[in-house]
């Protein structure tokens, strides 16, 4: 399994990888070259690249595959040398899906085994993590797997809804693409931000410039509809107030958070217990000004997510949640400009 | 508690621990933990790190706390202000509340106490005498409760143990010393998780949102062919296998279940994957799992709620939390219980009491007036 050889096509379309890395310094490239008009073209690719990636589209060349690997490196300097993080945000995830791409694609054409080789050798490469197969399905240590599935809040990836035994976690060959993705992009995004880049070639500081300048029409400026309706789990504590019933410790903390949130004073957040039969105004005052960090450690607390709310069994969603994250996200839809 | 009653419960608690230092159970990592303890006036003393036992004992041999507490987290300055100490890791700790279990027995032994003038009252009201709302809830532990608190463990280390795949030997359980047990893990992979892991564990042992999906079916499932190839086995790992011995008795009936899920449609199908969730997952706190900054009871100490002791569990099935964390002196002493249903203290039964004055061996008399039902 170990033994798999990468060819050049394999590295064009994971450049990631340390064979990438070796790859090049077989082709005996150097920073310096790219003063020359000979290597216009793959200057051009990087760009191409970046514009993409940008533009929110996986890029899908896979013709020349030298200039795919060499392309890659020299996206890679030209994002660093921009400097918006944005960009090397969008980049970066631009990057991870068109593996993504690549590996789904190879994995219904490519042979089981060798398909399996690259995802086990990505994990090793990358994130210094052994995986292992049994049965058609990758396995993962439970600490492994959590540390990187946390992340996404579809509840498909909730541990509950996984194969679990003795200590892993069976994937089989999309979710660990899947899982994989994420990973991918913040491997590169940190990969552009630990860049040492000491004199660059004049051909590459120019399109940097020139970059720039289309890079701001790109940026996108966001509006936000908004709605004035409190979500469920606010609502459903609000009326719990209302009838003089003791909403438990993890509600109050939400509905406190909510409202600090959204902008409403501690004077109207306490005025809001005031029914709740064992409420103390001093009590009630501190602990308010306290999350609003204005007493005790001054950290400011935020609202729960969505998750959290849910596992304090404070969660009532209906159909408008659907897509959110965090209660503060209720009722705010995104539009973009033209 | 008028004074009397408190110097009872000061000198009962101070006698223990010059008795018995070796009960108290040093945690390990000791110099990266965090300590505090509650004193008898009131009153939280936090930021505390001691180098060794005998430090940590002489501590408290000196200032007598009614509660003692150290850090499920490990600390790089233990003693710092919460910004500050740096997170290392933390155990895993998980709570089974045995107040939480909704159990039938509560009735024989659950009552409303007012805060104020200490009414004891049988249910949720205002107070009948000074017309308070401040009421709280005491519980006499009886042996149903304890068994129902021990399926709930079993439940628990069968997740534990067979699908997180932890050791026999990284699990430590102990009675809480009032209502409760408490489980702690030590496993360095597991230590290091965020407390976003920590509550998906949490959601895992109480089989929180199982996904229809999960089990092949669908939205826009209508067809069992669709379905079958991904509905599980009796004999599946984890929650699949649990789940689907719960809906079958064995693979052969896989279509027929199939069908009848599949003719009851998605949402009921998610309504009777709660329910069995429910009756099958372990019952816990999950706010207790996911805080990785939480100050935990130390084992070998006493519980100012009952003047019991977080005792080792080592084994489930003949350990009796209301014999072996009943650690204080047989004495006995004159007291004024208000009111107490009939409970269990060591081999003895005591009990009911309806104000009256009894003579009860110490740790029976602690255990009345801690839980706010006697006095002096």
């Amino acid at each position: 399994m170990s033994n798999i050889q990468f060819g050049s096509r394999d590295l064009a379309k994971y450049p990631f990888l340390t064979e990438a890395g070796k790859y090049l310094k077989d082709l005996d490239y150097s920073l310096d070259e790219f003063e020359g008009p000979s290597k216009k073209r793959i200057i051009e690719r990087a760009c191409e690249r970046i514009l993409t990636a940008i533009d929110g589209n996986v890029f899908k060349q896979l013709d020349d595959l030298d200039t795919e690997i060499v392309s890659f490196l020299i996206a890679l300097i030209i994002v660093h040398a921009l400097g918006i993080r944005s960009v090397s945000r969008k980049y970066s995830l631009g990057e991870a899906r068109r593996a993504e791409m690549f590996l789904e694609r190879d994995l219904k054409h490519e042979s089981d085994e060798r398909m399996r080789s690259i995802l086990t050798r990505i994990f090793k490469d990358l994130f210094s993590i052994d995986i292992t197969q049994e049965n058609n399905k990758f396995k993962f240590k439970v600490s492994e797997y959590l540390k990187r599935a946390t992340y996404f809040h579809d509840e498909h990836w909730k541990l509950v809804n996984r194969i679990v035994n003795r200590g892993f976690v069976y994937l089989d060959s999309d979710d660990t693409v899947r899982l994989i993705r994420d990973e991918i992009s913040l491997y590169i995004y940190d990969k552009i931000n630990k860049m040492e880049l000491k004199q660059l070639p004049e051909s590459i500081k120019i399109k940097v410039d020139e970059l720039r300048g289309k890079v701001v029409k790109h940026v996108e400026f966001r509006r936000y509809f908004v709605t004035t309706k409190y979500p469920p789990c606010v609502h459903h504590i609000l009326q719990l107030l209302s009838k003089a019933e003791n909403p438990p410790h993890s509600a109050r903390f939400l509905l406190a958070t909510y409202m600090l949130s959204i902008g409403k004073s501690t004077d109207e957040i306490c005025a809001l217990f005031e029914t709740a039969p064992d409420y103390n105004e001093r009590v009630t005052r501190y602990q308010v000004e306290h999350l609003a960090g204005m007493k005790g450690s001054r950290t400011k607390y935020v609202c729960p997510s969505c998750e959290k709310v849910t596992s304090d069994n404070n969660c009532y969603r209906t159909e408008e949640c659907d897509g959110i994250i965090n209660p503060l996200q209720f009722g705010r839809r995104r539009i973009r400009n033209e | 508690m008028n004074e009397q009653s408190l110097n009872l419960v000061k000198r009962s608690f101070k006698e223990f621990y010059f008795k018995h230092t070796n009960y108290v159970e040093t945690p390990n990592r000791i110099e990266e933990r965090e300590f505090g303890y509650m004193q008898f006036n009131g009153g939280m003393i936090r930021h505390l790190s001691f180098k060794n036992n005998g430090e940590l004992s002489a501590h408290f041999l000196k200032h007598i706390p009614s509660d003692v507490y150290y850090s499920c987290a490990y600390y790089i300055n233990p003693t710092a202000p919460m910004q500050e100490k740096i997170f290392k890791g933390a155990d895993l700790i998980f709570d089974i509340d045995i107040d939480e279990l909704a159990l039938i027995c509560a009735k024989d032994h659950e009552m409303w106490i007012c805060n104020h003038c200490k009414n004891v009252m049988g249910e949720k009201q205002e107070c009948g005498k000074c017309n308070s709302m401040k009421v709280e809830k005491i519980s006499l532990t009886c042996d149903n409760c304890i068994d129902a608190g021990k399926g709930e463990l079993k439940k628990l280390i069968k997740f534990l143990q067979e699908d997180l795949g932890i050791q026999e030997n990284e699990i430590k359980i102990y009675f809480s010393g009032n209502q409760g047990f408490h489980l702690h893990i030590y496993n360095t992979e597991l230590e290091s998780l965020d407390p976003h892991s920590r509550a998906d564990i949490a959601d895992y042992v109480m089989g929180n949102n199982i996904l229809p999906d999960s089990f092949g079916v669908r939205k826009n499932s209508h067809l069992v062919k669709d379905v079958i190839s991904k509905f599980p086995n009796i004999d599946d790992f984890g929650w699949r296998g649990r789940i689907s011995r719960q809906l079958m008795k064995d693979d052969k009936a896989k279509p027929r279940t199939v069908q009848k899920i599949l003719k009851a449609g998605y949402l009921r199908f998610k309504t009777e994957l709660d329910d069995i969730a429910r009756e099958i997952g372990a019952h816990i706190d999950p706010k207790v799992t996911m805080d990785i900054h939480r100050v935990f009871r130390m084992q070998g100490t006493l519980n100012s709620k009952s003047g019991l002791m977080k005792a080792p569990c080592n084994a489930i099935d003949t350990f009796d939390p209301l014999t072996n964390a009943c650690v204080l002196t047989d004495e006995e002493v004159l007291v004024n219980v208000r009111y107490s249903p009939k409970f269990r203290l060591k081999e003895r039964f005591f009990g009911p009491f309806n104000d009256q004055k009894v003579k009860l061996p110490t740790y029976a008399a602690v255990y009345l007036i801690c839980k706010g039902l006697a006095e002096v």
